[in-house]
């Protein structure tokens, strides 16, 4: 078997002593929930460091070097644009494109970024303060929101907070920017209370009405579409809301209330343990034990609510060793954890696009384009919304076509019959369990195989010849079974 | 009975019964792969109480408007005063309004489905609310679906319905238009989910034999797998047959549903298209669930403009909802759809142009079985005393306009009905629906 080159950079990591390897069955759990998506040969480089050592890399992404994904992000120059720029702009570039550029960018990198857990928290943080780009009037800016959630992705939560509630993308989301003093909306007051913080049950209306008031004066400049904190819309007067209070005397010095309010909220007991429970939820289990919510909400308050010390405390402990196969791939997931581990390339810039292109509208067919989800609350992450009958049809026709190569096309993919390299094997049987190891499924059992080799009218111990569909023309089908496997379904 | 020709390894989840419900499928849809399926014996597990003209009743259609639906500019209570008052900015006015007694009129955009409300098929049942409210989206639609107040029950209510009325087939109940299922099929039944027909098939699978060899595969690959995607992939093999039959015939609908600015049809149309095709197809479809989204209209709602969010949303359901009900046609009689949203919006207009999260909100009945041009519930006004803390109080609980209808048009009984609706109690004189 000719190695496998995905990623296989990333998994460079300082050397070790021996006996800090963490060993094949960790390092798949690991790479399983902590990217998208592991290969055999990123496994057995992982096995070989310490879990401590392997996050440390991680968790440092602008120390890793991501030459493909660099290389790649020159087809989507739209992205580097500021808002004001992209408001100015009269080159007439259509305005839907720059949220094409970025969900396709954000299939790429999580494909091919040699900084899978920077992608994996991207994803978590999107969902969590999500911005949907079906929302009126944030197609100049979402793609700097983006921009924003990767800034402090892996920072602390108390900084990602300002810098989301406060973005033109935010406001105009959740319709702040055009509450008032005397002529409220109430929506991103409550949504910030209810999903970015608190969290359902931890607040009453009146709070709601009163975080509402905290936030008027957020606002952007209707020309440039930048932020703009308009004191004239500014409520004057004390805010309470729950424990928070303000006198809050002054127009001017409003802003400096709402950073006062947001850091509050940040550091909350509550939040803490929201935040703690959607990591876990992320990485651990879609009911994460009690026992380790309660450690993290600890360690994100006693860390000022930096997110590496979580996720550290998270990869190390027990519980999350003892987690294997209880979390379901997204459909996401599944295509990027599909194409990294057949082994093909990122692409170049000329073809990149049209690739991704397609691979937005696989995920859109399986109600999980990026950044797509439209109520405030971000794509559910847990098992049930993504084993749908009909999401598992989704997933079973992409793998047939992906594999197979017919579309969406993967430039430097060599097609099915090139997973394998140039190994033969003598019996269908034989290549079964080959194929299956070389795509991470548990070998067959004898009644599987059989009926793997059944679905080509061939038994295990049938000897593979030239014309054998199974090792010619039908491999796709092959490939595509096994990817069809529930371990294929978990991570 | 016994079945008809199956190979022993077909694709179907080991407790999936031949029920009488099958058979008059498999009848339907020319008695080929899509009962093929599913293998048993008669009476072994059908316990769905079936009429004695062999049907099982009407076809419920659920309509879910996310976001919060704001009722009150739909089906406006322009007669009364203290309308006006609350929305100075933004009632819907008088004089395009569309009457419908002496306090209601419809949305101007709502006036597809005048023809209706005359015709006796639409019906409007006021201050619809839950239990225990509350004005956040994500619990208001949780608890809405699990249906269950007081309880700890973790299931939604149309799977403990199923549950209980012992329906097993594939295509028995199907969320229709979108890739996931609803809270409210949380449980162990395991419905359907159909984004589309049109997507519904296996690819690489063009024939019934490559069909069967991949549910023959799909299904050993699955030996192992939880529960849950088991569960989801045995019901795909046992619906993708019938899909793929219903698609199979000639198919054209019989209205015109709207379409969005590239000539599609809207998702909400393709969806409501879809599930009259299912319908007509005769493939013993008992519930469909539908989701609409984007209600949650805080700003911009232009009630009374052209290019408002309200007018648009409004004039999308409207033309849908009339596409459908004419497209079903003869159908009609044996379809009751309802509308329901987590919650109302707010009495009182907020200061952009939009409505906060409320309570109390106006279900929408369709269907040849409805009690329709009337407008049923309790209206008291909108005098705010008659408010709970600005919004409309849920004066009818939506459990139990459901009930209503689902007593009266289908077979479901009080046993099935308190599973699904477990601790409802009051007895209430809805008269919505007529006895089927």
């Amino acid at each position: 078997m000719p190695p496998v080159t995905t990623a296989s950079a990333a998994w460079q990591l300082p050397t070790t002593r021996k006996s800090a390897g963490m060993g094949a069955a960790v390092a798949t759990l690991l790479l399983r929930r902590a990217t998208w998506g592991p290969t055999p040969a990123a496994v057995a480089a992982t096995s070989r460091t310490s879990v401590g050592a392997w996050l440390r890399a991680q968790l440092a992404p602008a120390t890793i070097p991501d030459p493909a994904v660099d290389a790649a992000l020159a087809a989507w120059p739209l992205l580097g644009r500021s808002i004001g720029q992209a408001t100015a702009a009269a080159d007439g570039v259509y305005t839907g494109e720059y949220l094409s550029c970025l969900v396709e960018s954000t299939i790429a990198r999580s494909i091919w970024s040699q900084r899978q857990l920077h992608e994996q928290m991207v994803y978590l943080w999107s969902n969590h303060l999500n911005v949907s780009l079906y929302a009126d009037g944030v197609h100049l800016s979402r793609h700097q929101y983006d921009a924003v959630v990767r800034r402090h992705a892996l920072g602390r939560f108390a900084d990602l907070l300002v810098a989301a509630i406060t973005h033109p993308a935010m406001l105009r989301y959740l319709n702040a920017d055009s509450s008032r003093a005397g002529r409220i909306n109430e929506n991103l007051g409550r949504e910030l209370l209810e999903l970015h913080t608190l969290g359902a049950g931890n607040h009453t209306e009146t709070d709601v009405k009163q975080s509402a008031l905290a936030l008027t004066g957020l606002s952007l400049d209707r020309t440039t579409g930048e932020f703009l904190y308009r004191p004239e819309h500014r409520h004057v007067g004390r805010i309470t809301v729950g424990t928070w209070s303000h006198p809050n005397t002054s127009a001017a010095d409003g802003l400096s209330v709402i950073r006062s309010y947001l850091a509050h909220l940040a550091r909350h007991p509550h939040t803490a343990h929201r935040v703690a429970t959607k990591l876990a939820v992320r990485f651990v289990s879609d009911t994460p034990p009690a026992s380790l919510v309660d450690r993290l909400t600890e360690v994100y308050l006693s860390n000022d609510t930096a997110v590496a010390p979580v996720l550290t405390a998270l990869f190390t402990s027990a519980e999350f060793r003892a987690s294997a196969g209880a979390k379901v791939r997204t459909p996401h997931e599944d295509l990027a954890a599909t194409v990294r581990l057949l082994g093909v390339p990122a692409p170049t810039a000329a073809t990149v696009r049209a690739t991704m292109s397609g691979c937005r509208w696989v995920l859109d067919g399986m109600g999980h384009m990026p950044l797509s989800w439209r109520p405030p609350n971000g794509y559910p992450d847990v098992a049930g919304p993504w084993i749908s009958p009909s999401t598992m049809l989704g997933r079973f026709n992409m793998h047939l076509s992906v594999a197979s190569g017919w579309w969406p096309t993967f430039e430097g993919y060599q097609g099915p019959r090139s997973v394998l390299g140039t190994a033969t094997f003598s019996t269908h049987g034989a290549l079964v369990d080959a194929m299956a190891a070389r795509l991470m499924v548990p070998t067959p059992s004898t009644t599987l195989r059989t009926a793997l080799c059944a679905f080509f009218d061939v038994t295990p111990s049938t000897p593979i010849n030239q014309w054998s569909p199974m090792a010619t023309w039908r491999t796709g089908h092959l490939v595509a079974l096994l990817l069809d496997h529930p371990s294929h379904t978990t991570r | 009975m016994t079945s008809t020709t199956l190979p022993p390894s077909c694709g179907c989840s080991p407790e999936a019964g031949l029920s009488r419900r099958a058979v008059l499928r498999a009848l339907a849809a020319g008695g080929s792969l899509g009962a093929a399926y599913a293998v048993a014996s008669e009476g072994t597990h059908s316990k769905y109480a079936f009429a004695a003209d062999g049907s099982t009743g009407d076809t419920i259609v659920i309509l879910s408007l996310r976001g919060g639906f704001d009722g009150i500019s739909a089906i406006a209570p322009v007669g009364d005063p203290f309308y006006l008052n609350a929305r100075p900015g933004m009632a819907v006015a008088p004089g395009s309004a569309i009457a419908l007694d002496r306090t209601f009129a419809l949305h101007p955009k709502m006036a597809p489905l005048k023809k209706w409300w005359d015709s006796g098929d639409l019906a409007v049942v006021t201050d619809v609310g839950q239990a225990d409210p509350t004005r956040s989206h994500f619990d208001a639609m949780a608890e809405m679906e699990r249906a269950a107040p007081g309880s700890g029950l973790r299931t939604g209510w149309i799977d403990r319905l199923a549950g209980a009325r012992g329906t097993v087939d594939a295509l028995d109940v199907a969320q229709v238009g979108s890739s996931s299922a609803p809270s409210s099929f949380i449980g162990p039944v395991n419905e359907s989910v159909l984004r589309s027909i049109d997507s519904f098939s296996l690819t690489g699978a063009g024939t019934q034999a490559e069909v069967a060899g991949w549910a023959r595969a799909l299904t050993a690959l699955h030996a192992g797998a939880s529960a849950a995607v088991a569960g989801s992939v045995a019901t795909l093999l046992g619906a993708v047959g019938t899909v793929s039959d219903v698609r199979a015939q000639v198919w054209v609908p019989h209205a015109e549903y709207p379409r969005d600015g590239n000539g599609n049809l809207t998702s909400l149309a393709q969806a409501l298209a879809d599930t009259a095709r299912l319908i007509k197809a005769g493939i013993g479809l008992s519930v469909a669930t539908i989701d609409s989204g984007d209600w949650d209209i805080h700003e911009g709602a232009g009630v009374n403009t052209t290019w408002g969010r309200t007018p648009r949303k409004l004039g999308e359901l409207a033309l849908a909802m009339s596409a459908f009900a004419a497209d079903l046609g003869p159908h009609l009689a044996d379809v009751s759809l309802v509308t329901l949203s987590e919650f109302g919006r707010r009495v009182s207009q907020n200061g952009t142009d939009g409505t906060e999260h409320g309570h109390g909100n106006m279900v929408m009945a369709l269907g040849g079985g409805i009690n329709g041009g009337r407008v049923h519930g309790s209206w008291t006004g909108l005098a705010p005393a008659q408010l709970v803390d600005g919004d409309l109080p849920g004066r009818t609980d939506y459990r139990d306009v459901l009930t209503n209808v689902l007593t009266r048009r289908t077979s479901t009984t009080s046993a099935h009905l308190s599973t699904a609706f477990p601790g409802l109690s009051t007895t209430t004189s809805l008269d919505i629906a007529r006895q089927r």
